[in-house]
């Protein structure tokens, strides 16, 4: 396993960092709640309502991600934390496009699944699977164009399964780029990509080499594809 | 007359922009949103706003970058900037040479703090 760079204090850092603005904003909708001088309607306060529950969701998954971060700082506890079984990997994105597309939508945005195999087994842990492929999905919803798509796609690759989460944001710049395919192991900020602090892609990058995959990365025309390669199972499918 | 004043909210977030957009209305102001740097050069060359309302840490150009563009030009350098963001890097002196009168930290931000900053500007 990788060994994070940096330490407990660079994870708290970027921890901080991107605490800050879901908490702002649910200090800010919640101080909108509660003024009566703005002349909302209930459709209008529900709406928030619903949106604070939104924000509020994604902050736990944050602090879910910082408790990650420091889990991994020790590789030999959590190379026993849990176990890697035969899991479908299709089932896991599609519950996750599921579970984020209010979410995408308030961000004016859709998500979208494509696959042209049948649903894929690979050696994974649902749960650890579950937290990489809503760190990709979200960071992909926060990058993209409104109005865009981000489209998750899995595909098989000889003994490999591929997830790509794709979005058509702001192109990373080359030496971004680089930067990150060379050292994917510490939280690191990207130029360009505002209120990020790199901590969601390292997360996924340690539980990716710990489910025995890998993380990649790369630009498109527009956007950026991030990939995880899984080991298929060997399990016969009963698909 | 300040009360009809238009403030262009350059804000990456849409839900923060639409919270001070709520805001600045309720204080009688009129605003318009921009999502990005460039939607916002975008309205500038439409309109002239009384006061622009700058979050610094943009999607792709951020707000550092703005600043220079919209110093570059005569009409627009006029434009008083109230800068709020998250990450406070400069303080106030180091940004007035590029229009920006009032820094405000958006974790501690309240709509009275807003349409009081907004006001000064004006001024």
């Amino acid at each position: 396993m990788q060994q994070p760079l940096g330490g407990p204090s660079a994870i708290i850092a970027a921890a901080a960092h991107e605490l800050k603005t879901p908490l702002t904003l649910i200090s800010h909708i919640s101080q909108m709640l509660a003024d009566d001088e703005l002349g909302m309607t209930e459709r209008e306060r529900l709406r928030y309502v619903q949106r604070l529950q939104m924000v509020s969701a994604r902050t736990l998954r944050l602090v879910q991600h910082v408790t990650l971060g420091y889990r991994l700082e020790d590789a030999t506890q959590l190379a026993f934390a849990f176990a890697l079984e035969p899991v479908n990997a299709r089932e896991v994105c599609e519950t996750v496009l599921h579970e984020l597309t209010p979410y995408a939508r308030e961000y004016q945005q859709e998500l979208q699944f494509k696959t042209n195999v049948r649903p894929q087994l690979v050696l994974a842990n649902r749960d650890i699977l579950y937290d990489v492929v809503v760190n990709l999905v979200d960071n992909a919803i926060r990058h993209n164009t409104p109005g865009q798509v981000v489209e998750v796609a899995a595909a098989t690759h000889r003994e490999r399964v591929r997830l790509n989460v794709h979005d058509t944001g702001e192109n990373i710049s080359q030496h971004d780029l680089n930067r990150l395919r060379q050292n994917l192991g510490a939280p690191q900020p990207l130029s360009g990509h505002a209120g990020t602090s790199g901590l969601g892609l390292y997360v996924v990058n340690q539980l990716t080499l710990a489910m025995g995959g890998s993380l990649g990365l790369g630009r498109a025309r527009q956007g950026t594809t991030f990939f995880v390669d899984l080991l298929r199972s060997k399990q016969l499918s009963l698909w | 007359m300040v009360k009809s004043a238009t403030i262009l909210i350059v804000e990456d977030d849409l839900l923060l922009a639409e919270c001070y957009e709520r805001w600045l209305q309720a204080g009688g102001y009129r605003t318009i949103i921009a999502t990005n740097a460039q939607t916002a050069l975008d309205v500038l060359d439409e309109q002239l706003p009384s006061v622009i309302l700058l979050d610094m840490l943009l999607h792709g150009a951020n707000g550092m970058q703005l600043l220079n563009t919209i110093q570059s030009h005569a009409d627009l350098a006029k434009i008083p900037v109230v800068v709020c963001s998250n990450a406070l890097p400069k303080h106030l002196p180091e940004l007035a040479p590029y229009g920006v009168r009032i820094v405000l930290d958006k974790t501690v931000l309240t709509r009275e703090k807003l349409v009081a900053a907004v006001r000064e500007a004006l001024l």
